[in-house]
């Protein structure tokens, strides 16, 4: 009789225990595969080991990378979503104004913020708050096959040389690959020669003269006697390369994953300068970073388990077990992340590299100017008279974005 | 008309009548002077055909076969190099703590799919003979209802379709992925259905009636087992609604336990379209071997149905 | 009927009496809840705004002199009833780091939290602090808040400039006593359902009578909509009368009504008007009574597709009426389908106009369904052949196009275009033609989408028409090789008649998919050259995911896509009549 009360004291003791040691979980949504994927993992095992008694636990998800904007996007506002979930930050201005990421400045000292590279956490913020914390950041860069290059190109006149020496048509080799019919692989030569996207206003102005001369170098490269092959798309630049039958390529971190290094001999650099402005081909910047919910019911443990996630120690064994370009400026101390060529080639690129703006504006860009580069390349149109069209599409949705809503 | 090769039924029971040889050969669209040149013919075309249109898949199967995860730009489909390592790697998919992903994705895929074809066979047959054998008000409006409710994409209507799931609480459960697709899948299945009842002659029923059976039994004695073909398309097509669709399962599901095949496939598939093709394809393989193992199980419905008495004149 | 011609009309007058009446009242309802509901939120804003206004301008005439601002806080604490909070906010210029503000209170209604930072292991700190964020990008910042379990609440934020620079905010957070009990919505949709029911059995009305019902409803609610405006007017009035007392002058606006009021009960009187030429409610009645059978067939089915296909699709028809931006969704009526069906201000040539993208998808359509029918129904009538040989294994092996995902398929066939090392224009070198590039040109882009989708197609048609194939007797074929007929003869008058029933069905929904077929298009074209080989649904889908998330735009073009599916249904359906005549 005298066991029964006991039994109840200790089941009360222990749930109570249970509830206090961090109650749910915090979930975390990823779009990661392979290597990535297995350091994250990683990460999340020494948290959940070594956690706590007020940290809760961080549950991961994997999300296909194509459904995952939608889902977030479907799951959050209805209280569904998630946490935590690691993202590029292109869509950052659209999910701040729909109040879709919670803005974490709050938590955030100089010291902190001092840990990150300068561009990578620049580009998590939107309108003067900061929505997440830089994982990684990626951008592309020149691939060349050492076998076939001995040493890359330091100018765009070089570049071109190198490729003429390894293009053959007729064998379906070429000099040069990447998908020239996509605004995010053609911004180097915009911004190599000089141009820009935003006039000084912040509105898109992409008819400039300077972006009609990028054009021009990328029809150049890209046509009847050019140097990179036609209709490329990131799957041939893929191929084309694996097989040795492209020289260079510019494409991005991901691409690692795919090469067979028993095959090629891969090495990266830096993009070439621009020889007619001098002006070093800076591609768009990407950060991905883990971004925190506005419905999450943890805040303070969540931005806990976001630090912990981005802390130096974590970006290290990132860097070395899945080769990502991370954001931590002490993990490029780190002899074993120094001796990697290829993760140095990439932070040395992002010196030059522009951050791609997160703001709605920038996505109205992306498709009418990859229909102008496709009109270019195709041959169906002028660099001048593609741009302008572009122009005028860009135009048309800006209207439309801000027509003049209708009060409550 | 002969009797001998009389009621269709009786034939395709099975019993022959070799006195209709002749007029049987006739039928089949051969002269039987030349049978064997134009059968011949008949058989080069065919293999042609099949052979052009298995080039793709035979494209597929190599590069499941084939190590390495580039994309394959040859049109040779016998491989240079074998191996079985994407098949083991997409088959051996498993969460850090040892749980196997794959297993219980095949097994949530498997019963998404067999309660789809159960449940929208079901609603589809039921719903398909009220509009068959009677004559209702509402009745050319439900039909075209029925059409209408096809003409609309899907892709906007994920989210009131996200959100009514959440208030039944059908979210992250199978359940909610099966009643969805039933109801996608039940309009063409109704209007297949009602089309081949409707060539079923009444007078079968109206005997039945008159000796006494119930409107349940002559839908369950009679008209299911005559309907057999329209039957197997039907729950084909369902299956295979099922089985391949991706972005609902991506976006309702919450678990990784929780989801379907197709959404492990599309996995492999990254950013800036950066595709691990080896185990694309090796996925694309996998998830293909039911649906033809379920075809070839349904083919003989689908041919030569069978008759459970009901002799025609 | 039993009843006599009098008795019939004076029940019709006192239906319809009660029936004018309750759309008057419920008309009136809705009005008035409206205008009560904008009233009370005016009401309980107006003090939290006025004060707030009040606290800004009171630090920007003190040069931020803390003395004076707390002076005023505290005042406000005093004289505004309900006041639950009021502070002000400083922050600092900004540092390196565009998004590290400190920030800290000037003045605080707790003496002890005055001059200190917010701290983020005070509770409710962060929210004030990202509060002052989108006060210092949006301006004055007015939100009620009703937390669970907690009293409902206003918060008004106004932004402090100071010698052209935004120094801080001045937020105030009241906790108004609600004046009146809410009035509960469930009258107003109980009084719809009485209207709706009412005008289901009122059978015996004449036309006449519902016009003049209209008539005095649409009247009623003109009266009522401007007469509920003074209303709401009067509400406002005295707010600002008690706002006046702390000396500062409030600018405030009723809220407009928005017409839905008007346009619901036109709307429910303009289907009561057409429910009532049929005469649905007598025939609702009996129909029920006779046919029960049939309708309990049908429930199961029409009970999932109730919940889990019309809701979701009455809410895309009804979000082409809307913009959608942020997150947000405003109503612009039918401006989303002007804007589609003048061609979005595009010369005819153009591929986003609209007409444009109609042809290329009606083309689409046509040749696609076909050749799928062509084709299956060849390779069904080969393979039904009962002396064909290795019949079987020809059926499954023609069947993988449709069993293998078509996500992968068609990047196969998308990498078989390829200009240079794609393999078509392989064997086209084998044959002494020169390559093509398919994506280049309009017409080789189609004939690439074309090809990948026949593929892809027709093993479904293929198995459809074997299915159709076993209800076709075989007597009907003897009787014409009695007669005569040749091989052609009977394929074209007997067998394609009698497959017809069951071909029908699929031949409809075929044309309704490939009008809709996604995939292929944005997968192997994805619309090259330039958006041309775009159809309806890539173009919607774009409009959606890709340009600028216009939900709106792209509902509506679904909307107009269903429009232009339905009317084709409806031509075919009256032309051929195909489902039930054959076998009479």
């Amino acid at each position: 009789m005298t066991r029964r009360p006991v039994v109840c004291l200790a089941l009360l003791l222990s749930t109570w225990l249970a509830s206090t040691a961090g109650a749910r979980p915090l979930v975390l949504w990823h779009a990661y595969r392979a290597a990535e994927r297995s350091a994250l993992e990683a990460a999340v095992q020494r948290w959940n080991s070594g956690a706590r008694r007020e940290d809760p636990e961080i549950q991961l998800l994997a999300v296909p990378y194509d459904a995952f904007p939608d889902k977030i996007t479907a799951a959050i506002p209805r209280g569904h979503g998630p946490d935590l979930f690691i993202f590029a930050h292109d869509r950052v201005g659209d999910w701040a104004e729909s109040k879709v990421v919670e803005p974490i400045e709050f938590w955030m000292t100089e010291q902190h913020a001092d840990k990150f590279l300068f561009k990578a956490i620049d580009a998590l913020c939107y309108g003067d708050s900061l929505f997440g914390l830089p994982m990684a950041f990626k951008s592309t860069a020149l691939y060349y096959n050492k076998a076939l290059v001995p040493s890359p190109p330091a100018t765009t006149d070089e570049l071109v040389a190198i490729g003429k020496q390894h293009t053959d048509r007729k064998k379906g080799r070429f000099g040069l690959v990447y998908d020239n019919n996509r605004l995010y692989f053609h911004a180097p030569w915009l911004f190599g020669f000089g141009g820009r996207i935003f006039d000084a206003g912040q509105k898109p102005k992409v008819h400039t003269a300077q972006a009609v001369k990028a054009l021009a170098f990328a029809r150049e490269l890209g046509g009847e006697d050019g140097i990179v092959p036609p209709e490329p798309s990131t799957t041939l630049t893929t191929t084309l390369f694996n097989q040795g039958k492209a020289a260079m390529a510019i494409s991005g971190p991901w691409m690692l994953g795919e090469l067979d290094t028993k095959r090629i001999q891969v090495g990266v650099a830096p993009l070439p300068t621009v020889s007619s402005t001098g002006k070093p081909a800076g591609p768009f910047l990407g950060a991905e970073g883990v971004m925190m919910s506005a419905r999450c019911k943890q805040k303070a443990a969540a931005f806990r388990a976001m630090s912990f996630l981005t802390s130096d120690a974590v970006a290290v064994e990132r860097a070395v077990s899945a080769r990502q370009p991370v954001a931590n400026r002490a993990a490029w101390k780190d002899p074993r992340v120094k001796r990697d060529p290829i993760l140095s080639a990439f932070r040395r690129q992002l010196d030059t590299a522009q951050v791609m703006a997160g703001t709605p504006q920038m996505r109205l860009v992306w498709s009418p100017y990859d229909m102008a580069l496709q009109k270019v390349m195709n041959g169906s149109a002028t660099p001048e008279r593609a741009l302008a069209e572009a122009q005028t599409e860009i135009e048309r949705y800006l209207a439309a974005m801000q027509r003049p809503k209708e009060s409550k | 008309m002969s009797a001998n090769c009389g009621s269709s039924r009786l034939r395709r029971s099975g019993v022959k009548h070799r006195n209709c040889g002749s007029s049987r050969l006739r039928r089949s669209g051969v002269k039987h002077r030349n049978s064997s040149a134009s059968r011949l013919l008949v058989h080069l075309v065919l293999i042609t055909f099949t052979g052009l249109t298995l080039l793709p898949v035979a494209l597929v199967v190599r590069k499941a076969i084939t190590p390495g995860q580039e994309f394959e730009l040859t049109l040779n489909p016998i491989p240079s190099r074998v191996t079985l390592d994407h098949f083991r790697h997409v088959v051996g998919a498993s969460l850090p703590d040892g749980t196997w992903l794959f297993g219980r994705q095949l097994l949530n895929s498997l019963l998404a799919a067999l309660g789809t074809t159960v449940l929208g066979v079901f609603l589809a047959c039921t719903a398909a003979y009220a509009f068959s054998r009677f004559r209702f008000p509402g009745r050319r409006f439900g039909l075209l209802t029925f059409l209408v409710v096809q003409m609309f994409p899907a892709t906007l209507l994920m989210i009131p379709l996200y959100i009514i799931l959440s208030r039944l609480g059908l979210l992250s459960n199978i359940l909610g992925l099966v009643l969805v697709y039933s109801t996608t899948a039940i309009p063409f299945c109704v209007w297949m259905l009602k089309g081949y009842f409707d060539t079923i002659p009444r007078e079968l029923e109206e005997a039945a009636l008159i000796d006494g059976a119930s409107r349940l039994r002559i839908f369950y004695g009679i008209i299911l087992p005559l309907a057999r073909p329209a039957i197997a398309v039907t729950a084909l097509f369902c299956f295979m609604t099922a089985w391949n669709e991706y972005i609902l399962a991506a976006t309702f599901l919450g678990r990784e336990t929780s989801y379907t095949l197709p959404v492990l496939i599309k996995s492999y598939v990254g950013e800036y379209g950066s595709t691990q093709w080896g185990s694309f394809a090796a996925g694309a393989i996998i998830v293909s071997i039911p649906v033809v193992a379920l075809f070839y199980a349904l083919q003989k419905n689908l041919v030569a149905g069978l008759t459970a008495g009901g002799v025609k004149g | 009927m039993s009843r006599s011609p009098a008795r019939r009309r004076a029940a019709g007058a006192v239906l319809g009496a009660l029936l004018a009446t309750s759309l008057v009242g419920v008309t009136a309802a809705a009005l008035y809840l409206r205008a009560r509901n904008a009233g009370e939120q005016a009401l309980a804003e107006a003090p939290a705004r006025t004060y707030a206004r009040h606290l800004a301008a009171a630090m920007v005439g003190s040069g931020a002199g803390h003395d004076q601002v707390q002076e005023v806080v505290q005042q406000i604490r005093r004289d505004g009833r309900n006041v639950v909070h009021a502070s002000v906010v400083v922050e600092p210029r900004s540092t390196k780091y565009r998004f590290l503000r400190k920030r800290r209170y000037l003045a605080h209604t707790e003496r002890s939290r005055v001059r200190q930072a917010l701290d983020p292991r005070r509770a409710g700190d962060k929210e004030i602090y990202d509060l002052a964020n989108r006060v210092r990008h949006k301006g004055r910042i007015v939100e009620t808040r009703a937390p669970q379990g907690k009293p409902f609440e206003v918060i008004a934020a106004e932004p402090v400039r100071l010698g052209g620079r935004h120094v801080g905010m001045a937020l105030v957070v009241t906790r108004p006593r609600v004046i009146a009990p809410g009035v509960p919505a469930w009258p107003l949709g109980l009084g719809i359902a009485l209207v709706i029911v009412l005008a289901l059995f009122a059978g015996a009305f004449t036309r006449q009578r519902y016009l003049v019902v209209m008539a005095a409803v649409v009247c009623f609610a003109l009266y009522a909509r401007s007469h509920l405006g003074q209303l709401e007017a009067f509400y406002v009035t005295t707010i600002e009368n008690q706002a006046a007392g702390i000396g500062t002058d409030v600018a405030g606006r009723p809220p407009a009504l928005p017409g839905w009021p008007l346009m619901a009960t036109t709307a429910i009187a303009l289907a009561i008007c057409l429910l009532g030429q049929i005469r649905v409610g007598e025939r609702v009645a009996g129909a029920l009574r006779s046919h029960h059978v049939a309708y309990l067939y049908l429930l199961p089915a029409a009970a999932g597709m109730l919940v889990l296909v019309f809701v979701p699709f009455g809410y895309g028809l009804g979000l082409g009426f809307f913009n959608h931006a942020h997150g947000s969704y405003t109503y612009v009526g039918l401006s989303n389908f002007a804007e589609i069906l003048s061609g979005g201000g595009r010369p005819l040539s153009h591929p986003l106009n609209f007409y444009f993208t109609l042809g290329v998808t009606v083309l689409w359509t046509g040749f696609n369904v076909l050749l799928h029918v062509v084709i299956g129904l060849a390779l069904a009538l080969v393979l039904k052949d009962p002396l064909l040989r290795f019949k079987g294994v020809y059926r499954v092996l023609l069947i993988l196009p449709w069993a293998v995902p078509n996500y992968i398929t068609a990047l196969i066939w998308k990498g078989m275009f390829h200009h240079q090392y794609g393999a078509v224009n392989h064997v086209l070198e084998l044959f002494g033609i020169e390559k093509i590039s398919w994506f280049s040109h309009f017409s080789t882009a189609f004939a690439a989408n074309l090809v990948t989708n026949t593929w892809l197609g027709f093993p479904f048609m293929m198995v459809v028409c074997l299915g159709a194939l076993q209800s076709i007797p075989r007597d009907v074929y003897e009787a014409a090789d009695v007669d005569g007929a040749s091989r052609w003869q009977a394929f074209w008058d007997i067998t394609l008649p009698l497959l017809r029933p069951a071909l029908f069905p699929a031949i409809i929904l075929g044309t309704i998919w490939t009008f809709n077929m996604f995939n292929i298009i944005y997968l192997v074209s994805a619309g090259a050259p330039g958006g041309s080989t775009d159809i309806l649904i890539t173009e919607a889908y774009r409009w959606a995911f890709e340009r600028a998330d216009r939900y709106g735009l792209a509902a509506a073009y679904a909307l107009i896509i269903l429009v232009i599916l339905l009317t084709y249904t409806l031509v075919t359906n009256r032309m051929t009549k195909a489902t039930e005549d054959t076998y009479s």
